[in-house]
């Protein structure tokens, strides 16, 4: 290479490398702004997860279209290995490099994957501007950098074409069937026209390439770079035990919960940057399909994102370094009196940045989190940011202080008399724990405060109850030692409360020397096995579906076949929590499929993109004032399907559909809805 | 302004159930609660504290675990908490209460207004407030339901009798027990149930607040529990109808002319 043109060369990649690494430390300062939290350990895990998600696209291939991606994603890394190669071997002509310069099978593979990419590209334009299915936002970003990736390819074509037409053979370049097909158009044009025309379209390539460097981690685009991050910083707890414990012992903890956005941890905020606005949770978010104001994926990659780059900007000129633990009060000097940095350091993160609609939507079903491509944490920010409206501004719906209330001093939601918790199973012959006493108990049934004071639940828990005693099961209940489990507080942002019923819940099963617990709701059922162990309480949970499958192989329970049951369809409703949750989607349907007369049909949305019934994540005890109800539809995609009956197997769903069937369905469309348990104890 | 809030630990009352056979509460596992009237107290101090600025002090008598009926007042919005706990002053009736309690009181300092439930639901008495105004030597007005005017050295309330209502005018400091309709006790804040769990509460002894043996606890009472039963409810109901008004009315008063009663 001439050396002016090497002086160009070098001053441009100089300032592209300037200009990249400032964007992308001016975005690592956004996240530091956050607080710390460890996201290293495991390192051996973490890899796993990133080979999958990232290398294996796991969660893309899921979806029709995610196979584009996947050929995109390893096209770009080919294309990006082949860069090495162009633009060394112009500025070095002397130097080989090994494989990339040398082997045909690698420029094979690039090309096959570079006309994937091509033709994905063409798909997704396609999708985004013809199909428009509402999840994909249409944006000027999106266009631009589909046309500087077509730009560095057919560039990249051109000029190796031009170069292979010129030295007439490059036995790298033997099996390139575009290298090949390029030289052709060029063929006979004079050595010199060549050696200008390549000069010229290197230059070009570089140009856009360079262009494309600086534009990623300016855009939404950073998706390229975050995301990788992302899913190896991902949570390793299980969906259902990702929050995390406030120590409200710490006397300097002043400000409870997230509100403001520094308090999210550095992971929460490089969610955002890893957010490739796919959509998939917006299309699977119920309070999103039902009309209400929370859209997951505007949550993360546009208001939340949007409110830390202009926060964040200010934070950093005035130098402020927010671990994300001080308080407020650290910012007062910036905020007083009238300035334009003062309004944005004032905004308030839940008011004028969050709606308390959006915060409050949230079923915590979990759609998004199962779904998302780049393992996004969307649940836990929202939980974050009810802890500081319930917390530490008190301010949050009544009907849900009530349920607040009733569990402080009922401790149960509905408020019935504590002392009443044992009342479902005053016929069954059922021990308590402490009628035990010194007998070995092997398994606890755990009834929950559904199956204990909701009337259709506890028909459901009698079912349980009879089964268990039907194949000899040593088992006892708690009964008025039992208290909420503290799920739907916990949920909706009621940490202290929570504490105080896990403490109390946790002395008496330790006292009690519980190991395994069977539970019919897969509320507690999640709580005991996910949220319990962070405050010292490890138990083996089962839920009753998953434990008569086993009583039934084990031969410890047999069923009389021969029972008369009436013939009928029935459509399976997936709760969030055994489903999603614990990733138990066989169980409750095997138990169905023993029964005689028993069609088993699927809805529409089902397994992990079942939808939610509407009641998770302390739903269950607030009005649903906007949008449609989220249970009604539910109903309205299971009546669809023409069923005798709909199969569930969590008491809030059962509460759920039921009222949701009232709504819809007239005298003769109306349908039962049918936890499983209650068919198998009419054939024991 | 100074406020002391007289409250008392009770049990769940709501909770109680009897035994069939021995005829007696079982209070095991009963949550205690505050009494719920002295809740109505609380609310009645802190809607001041709110209005006008005040210190709320709120005072027991009790048992170590008393401690956290005294939390939940803080959290409700009391500044202090306050428990006179000793061996000495157990097994008191509501004549050796209200005299610990007005000791406990004076130790305080000269508080101007001191707020009671108007009973508690485990004795249903009503004569600790009253009593401690009497050894205090002030005004007292009971069963308030409404706080009308508060001014530095008055209060303006309304109270139910039997004869109707009574607009009272009291000088302050004073006794004030209060009912139900004074207003909805507020449920505390997370932030407050919080701080409150992380409080001091103050706990003073017999001796602290001077009070002699002789009239605290069992010996300073002149009545003494000798058995708690249940009494035996015999309700005869007897649901009439009749086609018409008229007709009821008359089925009514042949009942009642069967019966002797008119």
């Amino acid at each position: 290479m001439p050396t002016a043109e090497l002086i160009v060369f070098l001053i441009i990649t100089f300032l592209t490398v300037l200009l990249f690494v400032q964007a992308v430390s001016k975005k690592l300062k956004f996240i530091r702004l956050g607080a710390k939290e460890n996201r290293s350990d495991h390192p051996g895990k973490r890899f796993a997860n990133f080979c999958a998600n990232v290398l294996g696209q796991r969660k893309l291939l899921q979806e029709p279209y995610g196979f584009i991606h996947f050929f995109i994603f390893w096209g770009f890394i080919f294309i990006a290995l082949g860069e090495i190669p162009f633009i060394l071997e112009r500025v070095f002509p002397n130097i080989t490099i090994p494989i990339l310069g040398t082997s045909p099978y690698f420029y094979l593979i690039k090309e096959i994957l570079a006309s994937l990419v091509f033709i994905g590209l063409i798909v997704g334009l396609i999708r985004r501007w013809i199909i428009r299915p509402a999840r994909l936002y249409l944006s000027f970003e999106a266009a631009l950098v589909v046309i500087l990736i077509y730009g560095v390819i057919i560039t990249e074509w051109l000029t190796s074409g031009a170069k292979l037409a010129l030295m007439g053979s490059h036995p790298a370049y033997s099996l390139d069937f575009i290298y090949n097909l390029v030289a052709g158009f060029f063929a006979g044009a004079s050595a010199e026209s060549l050696t200008t025309t390549i000069s010229f379209l290197w230059w070009i390539h570089v140009f856009i390439l360079y262009a494309f460097a600086v534009y990623i981690p300016n855009s939404k685009h950073l998706h390229i770079l975050a995301t990788p991050f992302n899913s190896y910083f991902a949570s390793l707890k299980p969906v259902g035990g990702q929050i995390e414990p406030m120590n409200l012992e710490d006397e300097n903890l002043k400000e409870y919960g997230v509100g403001r956005i520094e308090n999210f941890t550095w992971k929460q905020l490089l969610d955002s940057f890893a957010c490739g606005e796919c959509g998939r949770c917006m299309d699977n978010c119920p309070a999103n399909i039902s009309g209400k104001p929370l859209n997951p994926k505007q949550l993360l990659s546009r208001t939340l994102k949007d409110h830390l780059l202009e926060k964040g900007a200010v934070m950093n000129k005035l130098g402020i370094t927010s671990t994300g633990e001080e308080n407020a009060e650290a910012l007062k000097p910036y905020t007083t009196g009238y300035s334009e940095t003062g309004q944005v350091l004032n905004k308030k993160l839940i008011g004028d940045i969050v709606s308390r609609e959006e915060i409050w939507s949230c079923t915590t079903c979990m759609a998004c989190q199962t779904l998302c491509p780049v393992s996004n944490e969307h649940v836990n920010k929202i939980i974050d940011m009810r802890r500081y409206e319930v917390m530490n501004e008190n301010n949050y719906a009544h009907e849900l202080q009530l349920a607040f209330r009733n569990v402080e001093a009922k401790y149960n939601p509905w408020g019935v008399s504590w002392s009443e918790r044992a009342s479902w199973a005053k016929d069954l012959d059922v021990q308590t724990m402490k009628e035990a006493g010194d007998q070995e108990v092997e398994y606890l049934y755990w009834v929950g405060c559904a199956g204990s004071f909701d009337d259709r639940a506890k028909k459901v828990s009698v079912a349980v109850a009879k089964i268990l005693k039907a194949a000899g099961v040593n088992f006892a209940i708690l009964g008025r030692e039992e208290k909420c489990c503290g799920d739907f507080i916990r949920r909706a942002g009621n940490e202290y409360l929570f504490g105080l019923m896990v403490k109390d819940n946790i002395n008496t099963l330790n006292n009690y020397k519980v190991k395994k617990i069977i539970t019919a709701c897969p509320h507690c059922l999640n709580t005991l096995k996910n949220d319990y162990p962070a405050f010292g309480g490890n138990y083996e949970v089962i839920h009753h579906t998953q434990f008569i499958n086993d009583l039934i192989k084990s031969g410890k329970l047999t069923l009389n076949k021969n029972v008369e049951m009436p013939k009928q369809k029935i459509v399976y409703h997936d709760s969030c929590y055994l489903g999603r949750y614990q990733q138990e989607f066989e169980a409750p349907r095997a138990l169905y499929r023993m029964v005689p007369g028993v069609e088993l049909i699927e809805m529409d949305r089902n397994h992990n993109k079942s939808f939610c019934c509407g009641a998770g994540g302390g739903r269950m005890w607030l009005e649903e004032n906007i949008g449609e109800r989220i249970n009604n539809m539910r109903v309205d995609q299971a009546l669809a399907k023409e069923p005798q009956a709909i199969g569930a197997n969590c008491p809030y769903c059962i509460t759920m559909l039921e009222d949701g069937i009232k709504d819809r369905a007239d005298a003769e469309h109306a349908v039962p809805v049918i936890d499983p348990a209650e068919l198998i104890v009419k054939m024991i | 302004m100074e406020i002391v809030v007289c409250i008392k630990q009770v049990p769940d009352t709501t909770e109680v159930k009897i035994d069939p056979v021995k005829n007696t509460l079982i209070r095991d596992g009963v949550p205690s609660i505050v009494n719920p009237f002295d809740e109505y107290a609380m609310e009645a101090a802190v809607r001041i504290k709110e209005q006008c600025g005040a210190k709320i002090t709120v005072l027991t008598m009790g048992p170590p675990q008393a401690a956290s009926a005294l939390r939940k007042c803080l959290a409700m919005g009391a500044d202090e908490a306050v428990l006179v706990s000793d061996r000495a002053v157990a097994g008191a009736d509501t004549l050796a209460t209200s005299f610990t309690l007005a000791k406990a009181i004076e130790k305080i300092g000269k508080p101007d207004i001191i707020f009671c439930g108007k009973m508690a639901i485990d004795g249903d008495t009503a004569q600790v407030g009253p009593g401690i105004a009497e050894h205090l030597g002030l005004p007292q007005t009971t069963y308030v339901q409404k706080i009308r005017e508060v001014s530095p050295h008055r209060l303006i309330v309304e109270r139910v009798s039997d004869s109707g209502h009574e607009l009272v005018s009291i000088p302050l400091p004073c006794v004030v027990t209060v009912d139900k309709a004074i207003g909805e006790p507020r449920y505390p804040s997370v932030k407050g149930s919080i701080n409150a769990s992380r409080q001091e509460i103050i706990t003073w002894t017999a001796a602290d607040i001077e009070a002699p043996p002789d009239k605290t606890g069992l010996n300073g009472s002149c009545t003494q529990v000798m058995r708690i039963f249940t009494p035996q409810i015999q309700k005869h109901n007897e649901m009439l109808s009749a086609e018409s008004d008229e007709a009821l009315c008359d089925l009514l008063l042949a009942k009642l002319q069967e019966a002797k009663i008119v």
